[in-house]
């Protein structure tokens, strides 16, 4: 299933949109994916890539209301679909192997 | 600042649109509240710009990804990533882009620079109302009855004469050409002004009292002059001041108006303050002040006329035309008035036949009066030949740079066939590949033009020497302004299209995919390798014209330089003094002129003092008949130059006398009246230049003047014209100036402060001004002269470089692509010597038949120089060989260096080339 292969960019983001307590908005995603990161990531790498996972069915969303500490814009929630779930299910065997290799590289 | 920056909100919104947009700038206007408040406004904006930037990056490189569900195949590629591709391949060659953006900003920088002068001095309206309604009426004024001398007209620098216009010849054409919807007259004028302690000369302009409404200007300041203030008013003259001069002299000072000055110690009120930008409708002027015509009757320095006396012709008579009527059925309509007006004269003037010669060829001519270049401007007059001449010169020196750029775009297009090769191996089209090839020259261009603003911008300060001026006359500056960047931007896409054209078509050609199966066309096809010797021709060409034509100039100004000026400037300092209108002249004005030169005489560092009414050099001088004592009739007489001069004047000045002596102290008035004549005058007059102890007077008058000393023949007007018949009379005995000159030989720099503390107890209200030393108004006299050779020799230089350059360029592709031949016949034997010759064989022909075709441009242009030279041909041999045979020489020794390099290589490397 080729819609389930992800970049790692793009698992962070799923992950983050996965580890919210119900939905997250794009605020709290990029400061998540950022502290998975370790570096500051770009607002606009962040919708991007939440546009492609929404395109794919990974997650869905939907609009809140206009806040004016938002210039009147609106905000829109995520959530993870049960695609979205599965393919952190099938990537999350693929970290495994590969995390398994770590210590042959770094020994104790 | 609550909100975040709009600039970097907009670039985002552009980039995303719809829905996402709202949501992404939402999000990032949220958190930037939050940071706001939590570290301040700087660091939030920082921040945000941070984020947007990032954004669009992110937008720009990562093309979306085609949906299995919708493959679209062939689809456009955003143009965005055009861009990208084209900084790419750009930043993949960094050397070359360099090159290509230092050379082709050069050209840019000084192609903007020369086009800031000639747009100021020349092509640029002025800032009035429908500038190119307005003309100037010049036509030598009708006859009156009691006058000899009818009409004062002098010779511009062009050889146009202008006529001055008396008042009521004005008034005639005001009232009589239907044609004209509004008529003006003015002049200019210098008094003493005084707004504080010491009276200082100001230049002005005396018009009618609607010249503000009929040129459309307005008053920052107060109000404007009208028709009323024409009126003598007891009480004070109205004066508006321009600009420059109210934020200048008063500081911008906004309760100005209604304030008392004096004007030749004539009291005048300041009502107002002229548009900013205006000052008259000349170029390069400092003009203070605008007042009303009669006034001229109150301030001029003694002047014996009312300002509408008929036989003073000393107007600018300029007129707006009424709508719908263009220039030259407007001459048509004003010339049948004219023609009246001198039918009305001979019937009237008695005597008009003596003149009837010169009226019958006179007619009106009416010259644009709107723009810059309007024969009004001393300034203008005399640098719009230089000008355009430097204009031509850039332009060349441009063409050079961007034939250069073409070379080496060519260059690395063949570098990078096989990168097309492949590109179109893929399915590239060549459309695609036209399109991403002008993306990389329009930003090139684009990045050079910046290049050359910049430079322009910082050659500003390079400006005054360049000029020979020690302060740039007013408004006077190559600062690119909105008119230099709307021509850059014009000049840009001309030559980034050029140089686009120039390349483009040979990189993409269809046989490009032929490299990659074949190494052999590596460095471009032969087709390609003519094209770029044809555009290394045109180089050389272009160089050689360019570098005959600084070399004549250089010369030119050695020929002026050696010219021998007659007298000593070393060591001399000049200044003037003026007298105020209020004294009359005469012996006490000369007393004061006298005492003043005893007492800087006295000063310890002095050794010699004098004066005189024209400083040698200085051009101008009053052309006057004067006869010999053979002549008693009066002819026939001899056209003389007058200076009149103080004591000691040939000695102060280090003068040589052929005979007799220098004027003393004793030549004063009640005496015998004296005169010096140079050498060409005594010979005119008496036939032999031992003339002392001959008489001779003006025209009409007994020759009573005793000669008492013969000077050398000196260039007097300019070092560039022939000695003139020149005539020194005794200041003592002629006392009738208003303004003098002093000389003075002394040590040290004499000031301001001592000049005034001499003349200050004598007379107060004579002004002091013109501080200057000889030497350097003599190296003034040839400023613009030293400035095109200086500017023409830089040029050339400039493009000689880069046609040299192209040379090498075009034997390195050459010798590089011919390695393995080379290499073939090394090891069959051929000697390095034959190689050489094989190889330099292209150089001497593209170089010589390059050099060829530029002198031949050279002499079929070579006429408009002529105007420009001192004492030599425009197609004088010797410089012009000398000038080809450097270029050519350079050339061919810029070609030999990759051609020795090719054939000092290893053998086996040069057969395993590939």
């Amino acid at each position: 299933m080729p819609t389930t292969r992800l970049g790692v960019f793009e698992l962070m983001v799923l992950m983050a949109v996965a580890t919210a307590p119900e939905e997250a908005d794009g605020i709290t995603i990029r400061q998540k994916v950022a502290a998975s990161r370790g570096r500051d990531v770009s607002s606009g790498a962040v919708h991007t890539t939440l546009d492609r996972l929404g395109h794919r069915g990974l997650v869905s969303s939907r609009q809140g209301d206009a806040t004016p500490e938002r210039g009147g814009r609106p905000r829109r929630f995520y959530r993870l679909t049960a695609l979205g779930a599965k393919a952190i299910d099938i990537n999350y065997g693929a970290l495994q192997t590969l995390a398994g290799h770590v210590p042959q590289i770094f020994p104790q | 600042m609550r909100s975040p920056p709009r600039i970097a909100e907009s670039i985002l919104t552009l980039f995303y649109r719809g829905e996402a947009g709202k949501e992404l700038a939402g999000d990032l206007e949220e958190e930037y509240r939050f940071l706001a408040a939590a570290r301040g406004p700087g660091s939030a904006r920082r921040w945000y710009w941070w984020q947007a930037v990032r954004s669009v990056a992110v937008r720009l490189c990562w093309a979306r990804r085609p949906r299995a569900a919708e493959p679209r195949l062939g689809r456009r590629r955003r143009p965005a990533l055009g861009i990208l591709t084209a900084v790419r391949s750009l930043v993949r060659a960094p050397g070359v882009t360099l090159l290509v953006i230092v050379t082709l900003g050069a050209a840019f920088g000084a192609s903007i620079s020369v086009f800031g002068l000639l747009d100021r001095l020349v092509l640029r309206p002025l800032p009035i109302e429908d500038p190119a309604a307005l003309v100037i009426v010049n036509a030598p004024s009708p006859p009156v009855p009691y006058l000899k001398t009818l009409t004062t007209s002098s010779r511009a620098a062009d050889g146009m004469t202008v006529h001055g216009a008396s008042y009521p010849f004005y008034e005639l054409l005001r009232d009589r050409v239907p044609v004209f919807a509004a008529t003006v007259a003015q002049r200019r004028t210098i008094v003493a002004m005084k707004t504080g302690a010491d009276p200082f000369e100001s230049r002005g302009v005396l018009v009618t009292g609607n010249y503000f409404k009929v040129l459309g200007v307005g008053a920052a300041l107060g109000r404007t002059l009208t028709p009323d203030d024409e009126r003598v008013h007891e009480v004070a003259t109205a004066v508006v001041l321009s600009h420059g001069f109210w934020t200048r002299h008063f500081g911008g000072d906004w309760g100005i108006l209604g304030r008392t000055i004096q004007l030749n110690q004539h009291a005048s009120t300041i009502v107002g303050v002229a548009a900013e930008g205006f000052v008259g409708t000349g170029v390069g002027e400092a003009i203070n002040f605008f007042a009303a015509l009669p006034a001229a009757d109150l301030i001029s320095p003694g002047g014996p006329f009312r300002y509408d006396s008929p036989q003073t012709n000393i107007y600018t008579v300029m007129a707006r035309l009424a709508d719908d009527v263009d220039v030259s059925s407007a001459e048509e309509t004003a010339n049948a008035v004219y023609r009246t007006l001198l039918a009305e004269a001979i019937r009237e003037v008695p005597g008009f036949s003596d003149r009837r010669r010169f009226y019958a060829a006179a007619h009106v001519t009416l010259m644009p009066g709107g723009y810059a270049s309007s024969q009004q401007s001393p300034l203008s007059r005399s640098l719009t030949d230089s000008l355009w001449l430097l204009t031509a010169m850039v332009g060349l020196v441009f063409l050079v740079a961007a034939g250069n750029v073409s070379n080496l775009m060519l260059g690395r297009g063949t570098a990078r066939a096989r990168e097309i090769a492949v590109r179109k191996a893929l399915g590239a089209t060549r459309a695609r590949l036209l399109g991403d090839h002008l993306t990389e020259t329009a930003m090139l261009v684009a990045v050079a033009a910046g290049f050359g603003l910049l430079l322009a911008h910082w050659s500003v300060a390079l400006l005054p020497t360049l000029l020979g001026v020690d302060v740039l006359p007013t408004g006077v500056t190559s600062a690119p302004d909105h008119r230099a960047w709307i021509a850059t931007g014009l000049l840009s896409v001309v030559a980034g299209a050029g140089m686009w054209a120039g390349s483009a078509f040979r990189i993409t050609r269809p046989e490009a995919g032929g490299v990659l199966t074949s190494a052999a066309s590596l460095s471009g096809a032969p087709a390609t390798q003519s094209w770029r010797r044809g555009l290394v021709g045109t180089q050389v060409a272009l160089s050689v014209v360019l570098l005959c034509g600084a070399a004549v100039l250089v010369r030119s100004l050695a020929n002026l330089t050696s010219v021998e000026t007659g007298f000593v400037a070393d060591g001399v300092q000049t200044f003037m003094v003026r007298r105020p209108a209020s004294e009359a002249p005469g012996s006490k004005a000369a007393g004061v002129l006298e005492a003043l030169r005893e007492g800087l005489a006295g000063l310890p560092a002095v050794s010699a003092v004098s004066m005189t009414s024209q400083l040698p050099l200085a051009g101008g001088g009053s052309g006057t008949w004067v006869v010999g004592d053979d002549d008693p009739a009066g002819e026939p007489a001899t056209l003389t130059n007058i200076v009149v001069v103080g004591p000691n004047f040939l000695s102060t000045l280090g003068m040589p006398l052929l005979a007799g002596r220098d004027f003393t102290t004793a030549d004063r008035a009640g005496r015998q009246t004296v005169a010096i004549v140079n050498e060409s005058l005594a010979r005119a007059l008496f036939g032999t230049a031992d003339a002392v102890g001959r008489h001779l007077g003006y025209q009409h008058k007994t020759p009573d003047m005793e000669v008492v000393g013969v000077a050398r023949d000196r260039p007097n007007r300019s070092i560039r014209s022939p000695a003139e018949p020149e005539l020194y009379v005794s200041l003592l005995q002629d006392p009738g100036l208003s303004r003098v000159s002093f000389v003075v030989r002394a040590q040290g720099t004499l000031t301001y402060a001592t000049a005034r503390a001499a003349l200050s107890p004598l007379s107060p209200d004579w002004t002091v001004t013109a501080f200057s030393s000889l030497s350097d108004l003599v190296s003034d006299s040839l400023s613009r002269d030293r400035m095109l050779a200086w500017l023409s020799g830089a040029f050339a230089f400039l493009a000689s470089l880069l046609a040299v350059a192209g040379v090498f360029g075009l034997t390195t592709v050459h010798a590089q692509r011919r390695t393995r031949e080379i290499g073939v016949r090394l090891a069959l034997g051929a000697t390095v010597a034959s190689i050489h010759r094989l190889l330099l064989r292209e150089i001497a022909v593209v170089a010589s038949l390059g050099a060829l075709a530029g002198l031949t441009i050279f002499v079929l242009m070579s006429g408009y120089l002529g105007a420009l030279l001192f004492d030599l041909s425009p197609v004088d041999p010797v410089t012009l060989g000398i000038a080809t045979a450097a270029l050519v020489g350079v050339s061919f020794f810029a070609g030999t260096i990759p051609v020795s390099r090719a054939t000092r290589g290893e053998l086996s490397r040069a057969l395993r080339v590939e």
